[in-house]
């Protein structure tokens, strides 16, 4: 579970390199035409946009998987290290109902770009573009979370070393 | 239940998920879903829910990870290395000259960064082994390099600024001109604390040895990759040339060719800062979807509204008021990171400080300050974790004690902030009109 979790996110995060690159790039080529030849690049507003969905939120799930999300760990300092254990699986479960609730309300208004034929003003790109690059990401989230909450409960279990 | 009943439940059950370690993304998320439910009924809940993250992809953010790639770029390569030596150059010969160049080239990598982590973890690596080695006191060395991180999110551009304009509707620019002044100011201040603690403690620094003119003039002349990024990334801006997006987009494209170009950027090293940036990114997405969430519930509740008719009944001044929120902050910096303070106060507060009539952008700035005392007091100093983190065998104590008079400065600053907005105003009205 957790090697596939793994493979996904890392797959995820590397597209996502290519369209930072190429988020980064298009500014480049747009300030220069614009600046060289007074021809600036049409709807590099809307790329971009479409471009972030993807930077943003395809990293998301390596981020789970590395322990990289914010979480205040406070009570640590508190808490011994067995009740410590079983409250990460409770911080887990919690991450893991936000982000399957998200993924399926997120599919609902992805449902609604395409029955009503949603594309961007300038270029007419399909909506359904950035909501699928943003779902992608959030979707292995929830696969990632999965992965985290089965290895933490093997570990409160003492089933893992 | 009344709409400010739920909303104070809101903030309390918000509150005990944090500290249950639920993720801070998802604990606003959550707390904002079943709140705007309690108010608003779930059907309206669920449709705000599933099209707050399509509507967090815009334009407006494209800005963050452009500027983070530049910085974790810069931080990378040997641009960081050559500034300490720059600054290194300014003070060489006085006693103190390695703390006070460690805050010079902390202001200057804060110019090309946006974040106060990478900066304090970019010094901790390069400024703290050269001050041990000359024999620097262990509590001025970490201190000066933890208070100088901080000047990256305060000196423009900034990330935290970004994610302020984003929930203050207010503009980037505007923001970044404002932060100027007071992060020089606070950098000066900085170098005062340092002349002021070798002055009562000489044993703590050594008196290093002088550089000739032409040596000086040497390692300043290598500044010029940083002022060459600076100018497109900031003052690209002000020029007119770019917008924030576009400015970030050309700087970060320059930095990897002008490392690339000098021999100071591995190809390794340009994948870990692609991967440094990503991750950065997305966590700050899923914190901002969460945020988000949360901040549709805060309005829906009508909490900031209470509020204020509270004060006006109360009869408080407004920089009373303003006093009191600060108080609030710095204790708030005690337990939450600087991001989600933002996000999770804004909502709130704000109306409440437009109301008594004062200026966000101002009001932005001053946050920034504050929060940043937040990043190098204990217990949730995040950067003197940076520090530790890379020198395990530096006790926390002796960071914190370090830190303690540079915290003169921060106070400085807010006081003078409080007294004098113009220290922020003043600038932005100059660029932008």
């Amino acid at each position: 579970m957790h090697s596939v979790a793994l493979a996904a996110a890392r797959l995820l995060s590397r597209v996502a390199a290519l369209f930072l690159l190429a988020m980064m790039m298009l500014n480049v080529v747009d300030v220069g035409l614009r600046t060289g030849f007074n021809a600036p690049i049409f709807g590099t507003y809307e790329i971009v946009e479409l471009l972030l969905a993807a930077v943003a939120f395809l990293a998301i799930p390596e981020v789970f998987l590395r322990d990289g999300h914010i979480t205040i760990e406070l009570i640590d300092q508190i808490l011994p290290p067995g009740a410590i254990v079983w409250l990460r699986l409770v911080g887990t479960l919690a991450a893991m109902i936000f982000v399957a609730l998200l993924a399926w309300h997120m599919l609902g208004s992805a449902r609604d770009f395409i029955a009503f034929d949603d594309v961007t003003v300038d270029l007419q790109i399909p909506l359904i573009w950035k909501a699928a690059l943003a779902l992608a990401g959030v979707a292995v989230s929830v696969l990632a979370v999965l992965a985290i909450f089965l290895r933490d409960l093997r570990r409160a279990l003492g089933r893992d070393a | 239940m009344t709409p400010q009943e739920i909303g104070a439940l809101g903030i309390l059950a918000l509150v005990v998920l944090t500290f249950l370690r639920v993720p801070l993304g998802a604990a606003m998320g959550l707390v904002g879903l079943v709140g705007y439910a309690a108010i608003d009924g779930w059907e309206s809940a669920f449709f705000v829910f599933g099209d707050t993250p399509y509507a967090m992809s815009r334009y407006a953010l494209s800005v963050l990870p452009l500027f983070i790639l530049m910085g974790s770029v810069a931080s990378r390569s040997g641009m960081s290395r050559e500034l300490f030596a720059a600054a290194n150059a300014i003070f060489a010969g006085r006693r103190g000259a390695l703390p006070m160049a460690t805050i010079g080239a902390c202001a200057g990598f804060s110019a090309i960064s946006g974040s106060s982590l990478a900066t304090a973890a970019t010094f901790t690596r390069i400024a703290v082994p050269e001050m041990r080695r000359h024999g620097y006191d262990e509590r001025l060395a970490t201190g000066a390099v933890a208070a100088g991180g901080t000047l990256g999110i305060l000196i423009p551009p900034s990330v935290i600024m970004v994610i302020y304009a984003l929930a203050a509707e207010e503009s980037v620019p505007a923001l970044f001109a404002a932060g100027l002044i007071p992060g020089i100011l606070l950098a000066l201040l900085f170098v005062l604390v340092v002349w002021a603690v070798t002055r009562i403690r000489p044993d703590w620094a050594p008196a290093g040895p002088r550089m000739r003119p032409r040596e000086r003039l040497r390692a300043a002349a290598a500044m010029w990759k940083l002022a060459l990024l600076f100018t497109l990334a900031v003052g690209g801006i002000y020029a007119g040339w770019f917008s924030p997006t576009e400015a970030a987009g050309v700087a970060s494209f320059a930095a990897i060719v002008v490392a690339a170009a000098a021999g100071q950027l591995r190809f390794s090293d340009f994948l870990a800062a692609l991967g440094e940036t990503l991750r950065t990114t997305a966590m700050l997405m899923f914190i901002l979807v969460g945020a988000w969430i949360f901040a549709y519930f805060v309005v829906q509740t009508r909490l900031p509204v209470a509020l204020v008719a509270l004060i006006d009944l109360l009869g408080l001044a407004p920089w009373a008021v303003i006093v009191i929120i600060l108080i609030f902050y710095i204790l708030l910096g005690c337990v939450l990171e600087s991001v989600a303070i933002i996000l999770v106060t804004v909502p709130v507060f704000l109306p409440i400080v437009t109301a008594l009539g004062y200026d966000p952008v101002w009001y932005g700035i001053l946050m920034v300050v504050v929060v940043e005392v937040g990043l190098i007091t204990p217990p949730v100093g995040l950067n003197i974790f940076v520090i530790r983190a890379q020198l395990p065998d530096i006790p926390l104590g002796v960071i914190f004690r370090g830190i303690g008079p540079f915290l003169v400065a921060n106070t400085i600053l807010i006081a003078a902030l409080l007294i004098f907005p113009e220290l922020a105003l003043w600038l932005p009205g100059l660029l932008l009109g």
